[in-house]
């Protein structure tokens, strides 16, 4: 296998990956932020080292492609680890809260 | 470095620049809703209390859509039931401000506390009173309506937003998935905290309308223990403030800055030290400096009977009572006064220290001092601001010239209908029993008893004193 067709296949890698990151967030946002923020980020690295050489043709537009999805689903990962981390875990709407069981206060 | 690879992670750079600039923005926005009428600033603008206590605002709207069983039986609806008053043409309740930051946001301002309202007789026309105690507004039942909201079932996304939608028709596409990945979880978060901060609020006699525990919640942000103490009192008028600059202010006269005062009412209010508009706090500064309290009606007063009260008063009261009093704003010491020490025992040295420190996001603060007692208050507008003493537990001046055995043990308050026999509002009766909130003198902090001046005049002397007081 040559090396552009090395590049031609992370770009393409790097496109799945992105889309799977975006299905992720689209579906969990802070759920799985802690999966797709590294899907991202590899996806993002294999979409930047698809550029090395000269692609040409389809290489190229599927490694623009794809860097800009990466790109889109890093800044999505970002903001779901943002607001799953400020969310106060003690209180998270999604565990539970301590004090659910107390009678309410008129 | 291949000129591919190059421009790729100049893409990549210029993209997290761009985002930083757009973060940078967002995160620090805070623009208040401004007015340039100082009475409708006073009423509908920002101090900065969305900081601390906001709620987002197109849910704040929705809140009570949703949770129309957790706000108090009574008349009204929505947040009117907890006595926020509502004027014709507004989506929002004189009290509550809002202020666009990441996203808009509803906070409580001076007036939720220092607007009033009167009506002559049942039947008569309300009249919103700016700088008069809130009488009708129930604190407590507010944030024990948020405090409930936060913890029930209901306060999901899939509940809270259409709800939202049908009354926020701004309320776009991206919106819905800010509140709905962020927004809603955070405050829910947020208001499960608010609950845990304001237990100890449970375990207290009620509140009731126009009182507030002032300084048990500052307590909790220091991160110090409550206690047992009960500081439950009235709301103050907050009526010609420039002569009471250097008086001993609050109840038990812990404060001698009229500045101060006001930005610790501003951190009651919700504003935290980062938050606080000193701006906007200054221009309600101003204008209550020089606010008048409004005059009884001239035609229900027996200027006679008042003149020969005029006489009375400067014997018996104007020394501690009149803004020319030789002890006026000072405090006089609990063993002398003999009213229901909870509120005073409730403001600690341990409090203090705490505040000269500014811990817990609060500014740090140097005129509060631990005293012994109750400051005298001057009278200006005293026909408004029953019920009397400093906790609220004599309903009418008629009453208070009684001896406290003679005073109501149990009585009705949260009524704007005007007394004007007894020079209060309605507490007893029918209507007293049905719209207000009863309130027991048996109940820890709520003791009427104590200041006795003026109990042993005569009947007529009595009838003359209340007569000039009416003219205050």
């Amino acid at each position: 296998m040559g090396a552009s067709s090395t590049r031609g296949a992370m770009a393409f890698l790097a496109l799945v990956l992105a889309v799977v990151v975006l299905v992720i967030l689209a579906i969990t946002f802070r759920g799985l932020w802690f999966v797709a923020l590294p899907l991202a980020l590899i996806a993002l690295v294999l979409a930047v080292r698809s550029g090395a050489g000269a692609p040409r043709g389809a290489s190229l537009v599927v490694g623009y492609l794809a860097l800009l999805l990466a790109l889109v689903a890093l800044t999505g990962s970002l903001l779901a680890a943002a607001a799953d981390l400020s969310i106060d875990r003690g209180y998270d709407v999604y565990e539970g809260s301590e004090l659910s069981d107390q009678p309410a206060p008129r | 470095m291949s000129r591919g690879v190059a421009i790729r992670l100049g893409i990549v750079v210029a993209w997290f620049v761009v985002l930083g600039i757009v973060a940078a923005i967002v995160m620090t926005r805070s623009d208040p809703e401004t007015y340039a009428d100082i009475e409708e600033h006073f009423k509908y603008g920002s101090i900065g209390a969305e900081g601390r206590s906001g709620v987002p605002a197109s849910l704040w709207l929705a809140l009570p859509e949703v949770f129309p069983d957790l706000l108090p039986e009574g008349r009204g609806e929505g947040y009117e039931r907890v006595g926020l008053l509502y004027e014709e043409g507004k989506t929002r309740p004189i009290g509550t401000s809002f202020r666009e930051t990441e996203v808009g946001m509803v906070g409580l301002n001076c007036a939720v506390c220092h607007v009033g309202t009167l009506r002559a007789s049942k039947d008569a026309r309300r009249q919103i009173i700016l700088g008069m105690p809130a009488n009708q507004f129930n604190l407590q039942a507010y944030l024990n309506f948020l405090r409930n909201a936060g913890g029930d079932e209901r306060f999901n996304a899939d509940t809270l937003i259409p709800a939202i939608k049908k009354v926020d028709p701004d309320f776009s596409r991206v919106d819905e998935v800010l509140y709905r990945q962020y927004v809603i979880p955070r405050t829910k978060a947020a208001l499960q905290q608010l609950r845990d901060d304001f237990k100890w609020m449970d375990v207290r006699p009620a509140e009731g309308p126009g009182r507030v525990d002032t300084f048990n919640p500052y307590k909790v942000i220091v991160g110090i223990s409550t206690g047992d103490t009960i500081g439950t009192s009235d709301l103050p008028s907050i009526w010609n403030q420039r002569p009471r600059e250097g008086m001993h202010l609050h109840w038990d006269g812990n404060n001698d800055s009229v500045a101060e005062r006001n930005i610790s009412a501003a951190i009651g209010a919700g504003a935290s030290a980062d938050s606080l508009d000193h701006e906007a706090l200054k221009r309600v500064r101003d204008w209550i400096l020089d606010l008048k309290a409004p005059r009884y009606p001239r035609e229900r007063i027996d200027a006679d009977l008042a003149r020969r009260g005029a006489g009375i008063y400067a014997e018996s009261c104007a020394s501690c009572h009149s803004f020319k009093g030789s002890r006026v704003g000072k405090v006089t010491p609990i063993d002398e006064i003999g009213t229901d020490r909870h509120r005073l025992d409730s403001f600690t040295q341990e409090l203090v220290d705490k505040q000269g420190e500014g811990t817990g996001n609060l500014p740090k603060f140097s005129h509060f001092r631990k005293t012994n007692g109750y400051a005298n208050q001057p009278l200006d507008g005293v026909w408004l601001r029953a019920p009397y003493l400093h906790n609220g537990s004599v309903p009418t001046l008629a009453d208070l010239l009684k001896p406290p055995r003679e005073r109501p043990d149990v009585f009705y308050r949260g009524i704007d209908i005007y007394d004007w026999e007894r020079v209060g509002f309605i507490s007893r009766g029918t209507t007293a029993k049905r719209d207000g909130f009863r309130f027991d003198t048996s109940e820890r902090g709520n003791g009427n008893g104590g200041h006795t001046y003026g109990t042993n005049l005569s009947a007529r002397d009595k009838r003359a004193l209340i007569e000039y007081m009416k003219t205050l």
